[in-house]
């Protein structure tokens, strides 16, 4: 699918697969797509800043270690992503053991495994395409939908024209729902 | 936190009905979705630099450990000997760039020495500082290459207590890409996101 006024940046999948070569370029570029997404999927599913950390940076280690057997054939690179983080965070909660002090967001929340695991979903791509927009237009968004600054407050705080805001809006929206097409649709 | 702006807020009057209904798709995920993390933790970026590292074999954690226990015991011996020789570091040195004192940090004093890259672009880097202020639980400071008075990348992170603290770090980024060496601090209960001021400045052109 096209994206607006970019060339086509190199798919998940093809780094995945250079990562497996050892190449520690893709690698970090996996990081830079995906350690937001992963981070927050932790923060949501373990509650506290610690374990969260501890369980990216033990996705990321599985990445490096387990790259080799990812297959373009049997899902996208994004999925099989996922699917690393899940593991990841799934084993970092089982090795709980001390008390638990604090309740982690999902507990209060009433939907059941299917409806969890589709927002999760849900959050993770839209997460993941938020990290692929230019900085510039990530950054309005992520003022704007996240902290709920008005147009006004967010040109004042990046000290740029408001039209100038109001342009980095309208683009960085229209690229996420070429982004996100298929969930879009 | 406030509930987002309406979409016709967000991008004007002008925009045409079709464009506007795809808009509006992006709009409804983005506010169905919980916030991303504002930032990264430069410990955890650190962490997974490291891991990609040319794998070793035949290390079991516990000798991993001992060994970096052992490789630490003799950097801590020769840095101590480097230092009362003749006051130079363990690296091989190609500058030593004294930091300049900002308001925020009155009575703060650092310099930082880039050594050579190794051959995979790693420049060894130590930054000696003192007068920082210690900072509470949970607080830290942090070393940035800047461009063009932003913020630019983390280069590592550190914590102070009485008397000098000498940090050292590897980074991988191209030094030409900054033009400034920044120092700041991280107070807990600070949003991770704000403007920070500057606590030291140095000149990032060698």
């Amino acid at each position: 699918m096209a994206v607006l006024g970019m060339a086509l940046p190199e798919s998940d999948a093809a780094l995945i697969e250079r990562t497996g070569r050892g190449d520690r370029a893709a690698f970090e570029e996996l990081y830079r797509r995906f350690a937001r997404p992963v981070l927050a999927m932790a923060l949501r599913q373990l509650g506290d800043n610690g374990r969260a950390e501890d369980a990216t940076q033990e996705t990321f280690a599985a990445i490096w270690r387990s790259a080799r057997s990812y297959r373009p054939d049997r899902g996208s690179g994004s999925a099989w992503l996922y699917a690393v983080a899940r593991h990841a965070i799934i084993d970092r909660a089982r090795q709980r053991t001390e008390p638990a002090t604090e309740v982690p967001e999902e507990a209060a929340d009433e939907a059941g495994p299917d409806e969890h695991a589709e927002s999760s979903w849900l959050a993770w791509r839209v997460h993941s395409a938020l990290d692929r927009l230019p900085e510039r237009e990530r950054v309005v968004l992520e003022l704007a939908y996240y902290s709920g600054l008005s147009q006004s407050e967010i040109a004042s705080y990046l000290d740029v024209p408001l039209g100038t805001v109001k342009t980095r809006t309208r683009a960085g929206l229209a690229r996420l729902a070429d982004l996100l097409g298929e969930v879009t649709e | 936190m406030r509930e987002p702006p309406e979409l016709r807020d967000l991008v004007g009057d002008d925009v045409p009905d079709d464009e506007l209904r795809r808009l509006r798709r992006a709009d409804a995920l983005l506010r169905s979705v919980p916030p991303p993390p504002a930032e990264l933790p430069p410990s955890l970026t650190g962490a997974v630099a490291a891991i990609a590292q040319p794998r070793a074999s035949l290390w079991t954690p516990r000798r991993a450990i001992a060994a970096l226990a052992l490789a630490a015991a003799i950097a801590g011996v020769f840095f101590a000997l480097g230092t009362l020789a003749d006051g130079e570091g363990g690296f091989d040195e190609r500058a030593a760039i004294p930091m300049e004192v900002l308001d925020a940090a009155p009575g703060a004093r650092a310099t930082i020495h880039v050594g050579d890259p190794d051959e995979s672009g790693n420049w060894p880097l130590r930054l000696e500082v003192e007068g920082l202020e210690p900072l509470p639980k949970g607080g830290y400071y942090l070393l940035w290459l800047a461009k063009d008075g932003d913020f630019g990348v983390a280069c590592g992170s550190f914590r102070v207590g009485d008397g000098a603290t000498v940090a050292e770090w590897d980074v991988s980024y191209r030094l030409g890409d900054y033009d400034e060496w920044v120092v700041t601090a991280y107070r807990p209960g600070e949003p991770r996101d704000a403007e920070r001021p500057w606590l030291l400045s140095a000149d990032a052109r060698l």
